[in-house]
């Protein structure tokens, strides 16, 4: 009976350990590559009064990131999920006053990832939107 | 809840806020969390009456961030691991309850991943799941070793002072 426990536990640890392996090749597989090379993107910006601001970018950075952070285009605070931005374009969103943040979409999807896993692709337009709720 | 319950009702808003408020001072480390372990001991200690604390921590952290579409995901997440704890109530192994909180956290994800793809279609979703799986591993492996370290010793505590308070077992 005692033997049979151990056995179904360490059956348990070895599941658990497998999962987590198969999870991490999943990612390793299937996660977005950077590309390579002279890139011209797009970054909108739409503001609180509904001013629409547009920027045209050419880089060799890999990220969306990195290159808005280096223009001085956005900025806010670190975190281990990358930057939290709470400032685009000048102009700062705060959740805990009136529930206010960016959102931001690339080619008119949402966003899957914070700014800095962004991969940058040429002639894409990102678009930050000032929103409330 | 009958008359018992006025002590009852006590008992689960203090356990629903005392998750919440764990919750809460441990978000500093990112998905590292205490909830996993105290839905598990709720569904152990408490039985099916556990569940009124594990949705008012549901509300309380609705009322805390607002609704969004990770919301319809708390509505049903939280149950699942309370239904495996619950059918799992008589093993003892810490290295069991390790595994399966461990695992929740590993699936946290893909188990989320059902409202995308309800609202947004089979690749949104696996889109969504993937972009999270390095987050999925950190909050397994922190499930893990919580119900590792903690999971045996709080099921007695709980069980000594459900004892002494004269609150029935499940």
């Amino acid at each position: 009976m005692k033997k049979r426990k151990y056995l179904l536990t360490g059956l348990g640890v070895a599941a658990f350990c497998a999962l987590a392996i198969l999870l991490a090749l999943v990612w390793k597989t299937n996660r977005p590559s950077a590309e390579a090379g002279k890139k011209q993107v797009t970054v909108e910006v739409v503001h609180s009064d509904g001013a629409q601001v547009e920027f045209t970018y050419e880089t060799d950075l890999e990220y969306l990131g990195e290159l808005l952070k280096e223009e001085g285009l956005i900025s806010g605070t670190e975190s281990e999920y990358g930057l939290f931005v709470d400032t685009v374009d000048g102009e700062t969103a705060d959740y805990s006053l009136n529930g206010s943040w960016w959102r931001l979409s690339c080619n008119g999807t949402d966003a899957e990832t914070g700014v800095d896993g962004v991969v940058l692709r040429d002639g894409d337009t990102y678009t930050w939107t000032y929103t409330v709720g | 809840m009958r008359n018992s319950s006025a002590k009852e009702l006590a008992l689960f808003s203090l356990l629903g806020a005392l998750t919440f408020a764990a919750k809460m001072a441990m978000a500093q480390f990112p998905n590292i969390e205490p909830v996993s372990l105290l839905v598990m001991l709720l569904a152990v200690c408490y039985g099916w009456r556990g569940l009124y604390a594990v949705y008012l921590y549901v509300f309380l952290e609705f009322a805390m961030w607002g609704l969004g579409l990770w919301s319809f995901c708390y509505l049903y997440i939280w149950l699942i691991l309370f239904i495996l704890a619950r059918a799992l109530r008589r093993m003892e192994s810490p290295l069991g309850w390790a595994v399966l909180s461990g695992c929740f956290g590993l699936l946290f994800g893909a188990l989320c991943a059902l409202v995308y793809w309800i609202v947004g279609g089979w690749a949104s979703a696996v889109s969504w799941w993937i972009a999270g799986i390095p987050m999925d591993i950190t909050h397994g492996i922190g499930n893990f070793v919580i119900a590792l370290v903690l999971f045996r010793p709080l099921r007695r505590y709980l069980n000594t002072l459900n004892r002494r308070y004269g609150f029935p077992a499940p």
